[in-house]
């Protein structure tokens, strides 16, 4: 990627070119992103078939309710990195700086309440292996689903911190060089691969939590 | 043509009003729909941040293509997951 919006490289003949280029790309890895949460989706899919009723039990031991300040967490911290995009395209570095800021802290905030979640399981005794308890009728199959609640969000929280890092990088970098030009592209492909980590939550949250009948 | 700033924040009501009526939904029952409703509203969120915010509506039609196959190969191996599944019982078979 070019690290600059204003500077075309000298493989492309012009700007609409190299950002084709920069999408393209990203998008590929996109693609390979899509295929590895597909793998886990076919896994459940197959699994909640199987089992469906010790999954709904699975669905209704979760926390609706911060399942759900979540997602808004998510869906803002999305809107805050497109207006982080927009204010690049339109050369206004400190808006940048800010929005990105903001969808970072988002970010913390989503990691802690995931956090919390997970110490509640931890407390309950329902995260998977030895320690498991479950009085109810369907234990081994409750195990399974707690498997893929934590494989699935784990795996989810790790993009996320990912993000949060690469969000970081970013507004450190640009706070130390404001003289310089302004990674644009980078900020851009930033952008879609946060946008991808929220489409990922997008289907999580239903299937782990909202499936309740 | 770029979207106005006025149509993120309209993406994003969009995107909180699906999430409050998924978990409305998740509180009733529709005998036996529920899910089919929660991913309905799950892929229409997928598909507004898909276009609005990771700009695929004035993308060029290679990343159109990239982005397609992606999803395409996914609902293959969704569908062969499900036809597994689904006719297993159609051959009675010990210990199944």
């Amino acid at each position: 990627l070019s690290n600059s919006s204003s500077v075309v490289a000298h493989q492309f003949d012009d700007h609409v070119q190299q950002r084709d280029a920069n999408y393209l790309g990203m998008w590929i890895f996109l693609v390979t992103e899509i295929m590895f949460f597909g793998g886990l989706f076919a896994g459940y899919t197959l699994y909640r078939s199987m089992y469906p009723e010790a999954f709904a039990e699975g669905s209704r031991h979760l926390s609706m309710a911060l399942g759900g300040i979540n997602t808004a967490l998510l869906a803002l911290s999305t809107l805050m990195v497109t207006l982080a995009v927009e204010s690049a395209r339109e050369e206004k570095p400190r808006a940048v700086c800010k929005f990105l800021s903001y969808a970072m802290i988002l970010g913390v905030i989503f990691l802690s309440i995931k956090f919390l979640e997970y110490y509640q399981k931890w407390q309950e005794n329902l995260v998977p292996g030895a320690q498991f308890q479950y009085q109810g009728t369907q234990p081994h199959e409750l195990q399974l689903f707690y498997s893929f609640y934590f494989v699935m969000t784990s795996i989810h929280a790790l993009h996320l911190l990912i993000g949060i890092f690469i969000i970081g990088g970013l507004v450190i970098w640009m706070g130390r060089r404001p003289d310089k030009a302004r990674p644009n592209a980078f900020i851009e492909m930033t952008g879609l691969y946060w946008h991808f980590v929220d489409i990922i939550w997008i289907f999580i949250f239903p299937l782990l939590y909202l499936a309740r009948q | 043509m770029k979207p106005s700033r006025k149509v993120f924040y309209r993406v994003f009501g969009v995107m909180i009003f699906l999430t409050l009526a998924s978990m409305g939904i998740s509180l009733l029952n529709f005998k036996g729909i529920n899910m089919y409703l929660l991913l309905t509203f799950a892929c229409i969120q997928a598909c507004v941040v898909l276009f609005y915010y990771m700009d695929l509506r004035s993308s060029s039609h290679l990343t159109w293509i990239v982005a397609g196959v992606g999803f395409f190969w996914l609902g293959i191996l969704m569908v062969l997951v499900m036809s597994d599944v689904l006719s297993r019982n159609w051959i009675p078979t010990p210990g199944w």
